[in-house]
């Protein structure tokens, strides 16, 4: 008999008891029988958990060793296969932009715009906020095409539409999740739920990163507000917590308390550390619990960083020209400080930046989330900075192994949102996550490709669906990695990036 | 006390009504179990498994798509309905409501019927809690039953099919042929990552090439370190020295590198005495020296090998070298 089935035998046996109507001494005994289970339960499970990960990790063929020294858990590992992709910038557009003002070009829904929502549009759906029957809303801006593949744009970009050629789009996306938190969850950790290791945190463990003295994994966020998911959407979950994303900032300290206070010399600090380290060694002699060892290498590294990352953060070292062509506002957090902070650091060898510019929920509830206000807002702020990054990386040949991808969570409807079925001021669309565009650029990407199809109102895909799992498994493989192969035993599962259902390497994107 | 009497039955009629029963038995084993009297027929050479060519449509693009639709409930593991698809012959038997494919009869044909029902329908397949089949894969299906539902048609003979998605193939790491492709630079690599940390590593865990990153050093990675490269110069083929130390001193040291395929120079202290060098590199495909000395003119018989080349001029003195 295994020690589990003792644990629920014992409970059993404890029911039984309670059941019998009887004495305090009889209660008090059985409680503490149940406890024990209890105890056992945890303490079975944990030696079964324990157990196969310290065999499955001794390597057999097919799977991959992630080990490296315990002091050293950022070291380099080299891919499974030779990867196109050596890094990756992703930039999330947190809010969700609105696919039928940028990529998604629909002239039969501009002939509808206006009229009343066909009922097959709404039956079995679920809005946040449309009810009743809303009116279809044609695009705010008029569509181009541009480029040797002819893509069809809005006006809105003009400055990525140069660069039009280098992208590669896939117009299927779709999702299950049709609220921020969960979709961008999803969209980061490859589910809706808490708990799970973000993409950045499974390349970090999977190829450690090439520059010690900077984070292998770095979060800049912009747009006034963090996204809706929370620190969720960089953390580890599973993972050990030294593979967790680290949040920067483009102005002032990079990294909050990073700086030494008034009177700690940098020797000073040097000394601190080595006793705390010598402390921390001893614990993990005594009880082996490798977050020990995550501390100790967090605290070498912020020692480390002190003197680099203050360097690969500030913008003002960049000439006044390459400032300007991003667009840099001085002293000020935006997405153009972040995208050349991207450049900056891409350059230095940290493997995954992640950018998010909040605030394209565009809904039309007020000002600065309606199409025709705040959108407008949004697109200048990301357009220029997005555009001079991909030429920078382009310059230095950079673009040809970093894997940039352009998304968010969901995309919008093709009716106005009518929030209590009421026409509301501004122009706004709610959350669809039946369809929405993502592109990459880069990394082995395929420049110039479109992927998927929607219907002719941009709601619904019709051909070629791409979930979350599939564009994950299809950047791992750029990244050089079957993404079934990429894992971690946790909880009795072979815990992945995909999940449990099966996710498709889209080869149609790749160059 | 009940007697046995004999001769009221002859041996050959027990014979006879044994064989009639046994028959019988067959008969109605059959009847209920379509797939074991398939089973046996095939067995006794009765029935021929349908020939299944390589070339073939079923091939090509059924069989990968029964299979990654189907076969989790009607394959090898789980036989649902007693239908299974992971083989034409099993997919032409049917299951336990009899046939489920009328080669070149789409109307009668219940895989075709099940697989178009709106998903709102009990009866649709894959079942709801499943992927939906696409409209491409639907189309791919009705063609292939509506020519024959053949194990052999080739694909050229169906022109009008939409186009097949691309499958990817992971390589297998062999890790014998790893080892012994290692062999003769394993040591000479072991003792270099320990001196230059984070800079080198092999392109994958299946090759034996190498990839250097320098970059990462900044300045402290100087024309001394290149030079200890030069031990393992010959299986280098991706390296990355932009914003080193490195001079022109380090010209011989890369010309070693005769396999090397992308090389990022940017923000460097080279000049026009490290041309003869790059230009020496015949497996070159993409060079930058955006940021350095370097004039793309120079460059020119790179050039004309359709070398890819990072060192726009103009944009040059916009970048900022590393302090």
């Amino acid at each position: 008999m295994t020690p589990f089935d003792l644990s629920v035998d014992l409970n059993d046996e404890l029911q039984r008891r309670l059941i019998q109507a009887q004495t305090r001494r009889e209660f008090l005994g059985s409680c503490v029988s149940g406890l024990g289970a209890m105890f056992l339960g945890t303490m079975a499970q944990r030696t079964l958990c324990a157990a196969p990960a310290a065999t499955l990790t001794a390597g057999t063929d097919m799977r991959l060793d992630f080990a490296r020294p315990a002091a050293q858990p950022l070291a380099m590992l080299p891919p499974q296969f030779a990867a196109k992709a050596r890094r990756v910038i992703f930039l999330h557009m947190a809010g969700a932009p609105s696919q039928l003002e940028l990529f998604e070009h629909k002239p039969l829904l501009n002939e509808l715009d206006g009229q009343d929502c066909p009922a097959s549009f709404l039956a079995g759906r679920r809005f946040a906020f449309i009810s009743g029957v809303p009116k279809l809303l044609g695009a705010q801006y008029p569509f181009h095409q541009v480029g040797d593949s002819g893509a069809w744009i809005s006006d809105r970009l003009p400055h990525l539409e140069k660069h039009i050629d280098d992208l590669c789009f896939i117009r299927s996306m779709r999702t299950d999740q049709f609220n921020h938190g969960p979709g961008q969850l999803l969209a980061q950790t490859g589910n809706a739920r808490l708990g799970y290791a973000s993409f950045g945190s499974w390349v970090t463990y999977g190829l450690g990163t090439e520059n010690q003295n900077l984070p292998g994994f770095v979060v800049l966020t912009s747009g006034g507000k963090s996204p809706d998911g929370g620190k969720q959407l960089w953390g580890a979950g599973f993972l050990p917590s030294v593979y967790q994303g680290v949040q920067c900032r483009s102005r002032g300290e990079p990294v909050l308390y990073l700086r030494n206070p008034a009177g700690v010399s940098r020797g000073l600090r040097r000394q601190m550390l080595d006793a705390i380290d010598e402390l921390d060694q001893k614990a993990y002699a005594e009880f082996g619990n490798p977050e020990t060892m995550t501390r100790i290498a967090q605290y070498e590294m912020a020692y480390r960083m002190q003197l680099d990352a203050s360097d690969a953060l500030d913008v003002h070292r960049e000439s006044p020209t390459v400032q300007a062509r991003y667009g840099v506002t001085p002293g000020k957090t935006s997405f153009a400080n972040n995208c050349l902070v991207a450049r900056r650091l891409a350059e230095r060898g940290v493997r995954f930046i992640q950018l998010y510019h909040w605030g394209w929920d565009s809904h039309g509830s007020q000002p600065s989330e309606a199409l025709n206000i705040g959108f407008i807002e949004r697109c200048k702020e990301v357009d220029q900075p997005i555009a001079a990054l991909l030429e920078d990386l382009k310059l230095r040949g950079m673009l040809d192994d970093t894997l940039v991808v352009w998304g968010a969570e969901f995309g919008r409807t093709p009716m106005r949102e009518n929030r209590n079925g009421q026409q509301m001021e501004y122009v706004g669309r709610d959350h669809n996550p039946g369809a929405f565009t993502v592109w990459m650029a880069g990394g082995g990407a395929k420049a110039g490709a479109s992927y998927g199809e929607t219907d002719d109102m941009g709601y619904d895909v019709v051909k070629n669906p791409v979930e979350f799992r599939d564009l994950h498994a299809t950047m791992l493989y750029l990244l050089g990695f079957d993404h079934r192969q990429l894992n971690y035993a946790y909880q009795g599962l072979d815990q992945k990036l995909t999940g449990v259902k099966p996710a498709r390497i889209i080869g149609e994107v790749l160059a | 006390m009940a007697t046995l009497r004999p001769g009221r039955l002859s041996a050959g009629r027990y014979f006879l009504y044994v064989a009639m029963l046994t028959v019988m038995g067959i008969a109605t084993l059959s009847l209920v179990l379509p797939n074991w009297a398939h089973a046996v027929k095939s067995l006794l050479g009765l029935e021929r498994p349908p020939t299944v060519a390589p070339s073939s449509f079923y091939v090509q693009r059924i069989a990968p798509l029964f299979e990654e639709h189907c076969s989790s409930c009607h394959g090898a593991r789980r036989q649902k309905a007693n239908l299974r698809l992971d083989n034409l012959a099993y997919i032409v038997r049917g299951g336990k409501h009899g046939e489920v494919i009328k080669a070149g009869n789409l109307r009668d044909s219940e895989l075709f019927s099940r697989i178009r029902l709106p998903a709102s329908n009990d009866q649709v397949m894959p079942p709801k809690s499943k992927a939906p089949l696409s409209g491409d894969e639907i189309t791919v299906v009705r063609l292939w039953i509506a020519a024959g539902a053949s194990g052999v048609q080739p694909s050229a003979a169906f022109s009008e099919a939409p186009k097949a998605p691309v499958r990817v193939a992971i390589p297998d790491i062999d890790a014998t042929a790893v080892t012994h492709n290692r062999a003769s630079h394993v040591n000479a690599v072991r003792a270099l990552q320990r001196r230059l940390l984070d800079v080198i590593q092999y392109q994958s865990r299946a090759s034996a090439d190498l990839e250097v990153h320098a970059t990462s050093m900044g300045r402290s990675f100087g024309d001394v370190e290149l030079a200890l490269l030069v031990e393992i110069g010959a299986h280098i083929v991706w390296a990355d020295f932009s914003d080193t130390a490195i001079t022109d001193a380090s010209a011989g040291a890369i010309k070693t590198m005769q396999r090397l395929r992308v090389l990022r120079l940017a923000n460097t202290r080279i000049s026009g005495s490290m041309v003869p060098a790059l230009v020496s590199l015949n497996q070159l495909q993409s060079v930058t020296v955006v940021g350095t000395a370097i004039t793309e003119a120079s460059l020119r018989p790179l050039k004309d090998r359709h070398v890819m080349i990072h060192g726009n001029d103009e944009m040059a003195n916009t970048l900022n070298a590393r302090p």
